[in-house]
């Protein structure tokens, strides 16, 4: 653990709480997506196969399109004892072939596929996914999303996806890419690609990502009216349906009730002595490690996890919620301003691109109010610890104080409970070392204890 | 006398590989000209060295270190970019007056950011290459890439690049490729005529040192080697895959366990060579053109694949009875693809093994390994 540099207030007052009203809608939104998987052939649509989730606005133009992601039982097989369900995967991607330093996550989604488990439905039924959509931020979601489709024997559709600030050259590479990709879908698909629907698609992705935007900045308040915890799970629709008009509207409901908490006063849990951040993907089969601060006192307000906003940065280094395309001044009336407008989008994230990823955990820890960083190193996840440990650096030179912990987002044998969780682990010491200590009877946050373990 | 000219090469090639950082500085002493190392051959190589820059690769040294634990992850970070980085923190590299980095690539991106956050250089570029190579835009988007490059050496030196300059370097590289074939070509002998670490030298060489000179070494190898003897029953015929390798030890102790190395697809190996500079009126477009022809890295062999035939086929040609997959820890891109690329092999009566590499390895226990996979290929 480091050396804490900086002299750390404790925030000793007790805040009322309550639990989340748009919480069920959230559970609502999240249950139809679980479901999309096996309608959506049904009702005339089609499943991809992918992790990226990149851009799935786009693709709206071919129609409705399902998007189980990670795989459509990763959220069940987490709830197993210990995650077994999770770990059962990921030793089916091995028996295959794929080795240690492959990502877990990937590996539980392999397993899932090459088990049959991705291509049935709970109710026995079958699905034939119609095509593998992916673009290429992450080479494992790259590579995993190559092996996935070939093992369901869907044809691929990759959008090369050149990194940092997009040069000219680079967003005509990326127009391109996206025109023939209508080209492509209407192919396989048979399908004419619906100009109108790809506009309020990629509009309706702007739009979520400010919103949630908005919504992260609500979490600057102390107390904050939500955990980094409860913002993992209200966001699960902007990560799945971001470019729908239901999610629009959602996130709107949900901005609405955190500005109300914001205002008064009602937090997240009841305590806030610390405010935490955590950088890096949790392990998501362990989510409750979220919730660690919590029996201290404290909670994690924001993270890398919740990097689903978009901002636009300020010359003063501070980020901002992004202007809408009507307040940048983009119209989006033909196919070629939304694809236009989707790089545009795109460049936005790469502001936060991992060249700066130091920069950006420091100004989140001193914009959201943070006394401390948590930082999770992911053993498999290279993408990832891309300037994790140049971050850690750059945070311990500004006196942030920082705690590491190592596991992994998809593999269960990575995670130690142990050592992490337990007497004298990596985070209890983490948190005792900031001068907070285990606070008896604790009563957890409002979330329910299926929640809490998943 | 039969064989001295190739032993004379030989010998210098040798050199150039075991002291690459004095023979860079040599030749900057004799030139005056400036050193690049670069840290992929995912880059337009020919357009530094059109620049009147020595572009070298950058390699590790293959000792235990710990001076770059605070920047890459020993658990997991690739080996080979963990021991590339440290040896410019150790200021071996400290001759050099550029760094070219690949984005894309994790291990490549840590290393290249690590190297210019903590240690001088007056030049770096990060070269924005591509990876799905089987797409339909990719090569108008790497010609742009490519020009870009192109300004940012032209506005570092101050001088314009030429075309007549670039048609020198893509003449001279094209030159090194097709002697390197040659010499590859003896490796399909029934008997090779040369080591599968005698190739891994000449192939690390020609990363090392000037084009220009180091094709009249390639000249004389060419010539002596179809007189030198060599006795035969050397062993089983392997081929060895994997991403950048460098460790020419390894491959010696691996070949005094009866194993003859008739071919390898390592990106500091044979797969550096195959692909020749097709010239045509736009330089770039064509350099642009090699990138994508060129025999693909795991990482960019997308959206369909074609490592998986482009291996069976090595082996086919080099009469491969077994293979190695060489895969460096930390390298999930070798992993990723390992299963569809053993597929095609074993398919077709062609064993294969995997064998871990770190920054030292473990002989003895690679030793064992490689006899009990011998033996199932002997029987």
């Amino acid at each position: 653990m480091e050396e804490i540099k900086v002299a750390i207030k404790i925030n000793n007052e007790k805040y009322k709480t309550a639990p989340f009203k748009c919480w069920p809608l959230m559970k609502e939104i999240r249950r139809e997506h679980f479901w999309d998987t096996w309608n959506a052939q049904k009702e005339g649509g089609f499943v991809s196969m992918g992790m990226g989730l990149g851009n799935i606005g786009f693709l709206g133009g071919i129609g409705h399109v399902a998007n189980p992601s990670i795989g459509p039982h990763f959220t069940r097989l987490a709830r197993t004892p210990n995650a077994e369900g999770i770990t059962q995967m990921v030793e089916v991607a091995e028996a295959e072939g794929f080795g240690r330093d492959v990502c877990g996550a990937i590996k539980a989604h392999l397993g899932q596929v090459f088990s049959g488990m991705s291509s049935t439905s709970p109710m026995g039924e079958h699905i034939r996914h119609d095509f593998g959509w992916d673009n290429t931020g992450c080479h494992a979601i790259t590579k995993g999303t190559q092996v996935a489709s070939e093992a369901v024997g869907a044809p691929l559709l990759l959008i090369d996806t050149p990194g940092g600030k997009h040069r000219e050259n680079a967003r005509k590479y990326l127009l391109a890419q996206f025109q023939d990709a209508i080209e492509w879908l209407e192919k396989r698909t048979g399908k004419k690609y619906d100009d109108e629907k790809l506009i309020e698609g990629v509009k309706n992705e702007w739009y979520t990502g400010i919103l949630f935007a908005k919504c992260l900045e609500q979490l600057k308040a102390v107390p904050a009216p939500a955990s980094m915890r409860d913002m993992f799970s209200l966001r699960l629709p902007l990560v799945t349906g971001r470019h729908k008009k239901r999610v629009v509207d959602y996130l709107q409901i949900l901005l609405d009730e955190l500005k109300d908490r914001a205002k008064n006063q009602i937090s997240a849990y009841g305590f806030e002595k610390l405010r935490l951040t955590h950088e890096n993907l949790h392990a998501l089969y362990r989510i409750s490690v979220l919730l660690s601060p919590e029996e201290y006192g404290a909670i994690f307000v924001n993270g890398i996890a919740l990097d689903f906003g978009l901002w636009e940065w300020k010359e003063d280094g501070s980020c901002v919620s992004a202007r809408s395309p009507e307040e940048r001044g983009i119209q989006i009336r033909t196919r070629e301003d939304a694809l236009k407008s989707i790089i545009e989008r795109m460049d936005l994230h790469q502001e936060d691109a991992v060249e700066r990823r130091g920069y950006y955990w420091y100004r989140r820890a001193k914009d959201w109010n943070i006394d401390a960083v948590v930082i999770h190193y992911d053993r498999p996840c290279q993408q990832e610890m891309v300037n994790t440990l140049e971050a850690r650096l750059y945070l311990q030179e500004k006196g942030v104080p920082v705690g590491i912990y190592v596991s992994s987002q998809g593999d269960p044998r990575d995670f130690d409970e142990r050592r992490i969780l337990g007497p004298g682990g990596e985070l209890p010491t983490f948190y005792e070392s900031l001068g907070l200590t285990k606070m008896e009877n604790v009563s957890r946050s409002h979330l329910t204890a299926e929640d809490i373990a998943t | 006398m039969r064989g001295e000219l190739f032993m004379k090469a030989m010998q210098e090639i040798q050199r150039i590989v075991s002291h690459h950082h004095e023979v860079a500085k040599e030749w900057k002493t004799k030139t005056g000209g400036k050193v690049f190392g670069y840290l992929s051959h995912d880059i337009p190589e020919e357009l530094i060295y059109a620049a009147g820059v020595l572009p070298v690769r950058i390699l590790g040294s293959h000792e235990p270190e710990v001076i770059t634990d605070p920047y890459m992850w020993n658990m997991m970070h690739r080996v080979f970019e963990r021991d590339c980085l440290a040896q410019g923190l150790q200021g071996r590299y400290s001759y050099l007056d550029g760094i070219i980095g690949v984005a894309r690539d994790p291990h490549i991106c840590q290393c290249f950011f690590s190297w210019t956050q903590h240690i001088p250089i007056p030049y770096s570029y990060e070269f924005q290459t591509a990876v799905v190579l089987g797409g339909r835009r990719v090569v108008d988007y790497l010609r742009g890439e490519v020009e870009d490059f192109k300004q940012s050496l032209e506005a570092w030196t101050g001088k314009p690049i030429s075309d007549k300059s670039i048609d020198h370097a893509i003449e001279l590289y094209n030159q090194t490729r097709r002697l390197v074939k040659q010499i590859s070509e003896f490796r399909k002998d029934d008997v090779p005529k040369i080591t599968g670490a005698e190739f891994m030298e000449i192939a690390l060489a020609g990363m090392l040192t000037d084009k220009a000179e180091y094709n009249h070494l390639l000249e004389q190898l060419v010539k002596d080697i179809p007189k030198r003897k060599i006795p035969d029953g050397q062993g089983v015929r392997v081929m060895l895959i994997g991403g950048a390798n460098d460790h020419i030890d390894l491959v010696k102790a691996i070949e005094g366990m009866g194993v003859q190395v008739v071919v390898d697809d390592y990106s500091t190996g044979g797969r550096y060579y195959v692909t020749e500079v097709i010239p045509e009126a736009d330089r770039l477009h064509a350099l642009a053109v090699r990138m994508v022809n060129k025999p693909r890295s795991p990482l960019a062999d997308l959206p369909e694949r074609t490592r998986p035939a482009y291996l069976l086929n090595l082996a086919r040609e080099y009469k491969v009875q077994g293979s190695i997959f060489m895969i460096q820890r930390g390298d999930d891109a070798e992993e990723f693809d390992y299963p569809a690329n053993r597929k095609p092999l074993e398919d077709n009566n062609i064993p294969t093994l995997v064998l871990e590499l770190d920054f030292t390895n473990p002989v003895e226990q690679f030793r064992t390994r490689v006899e009990a996979f011998m033996e199932t290929l002997e029987s």
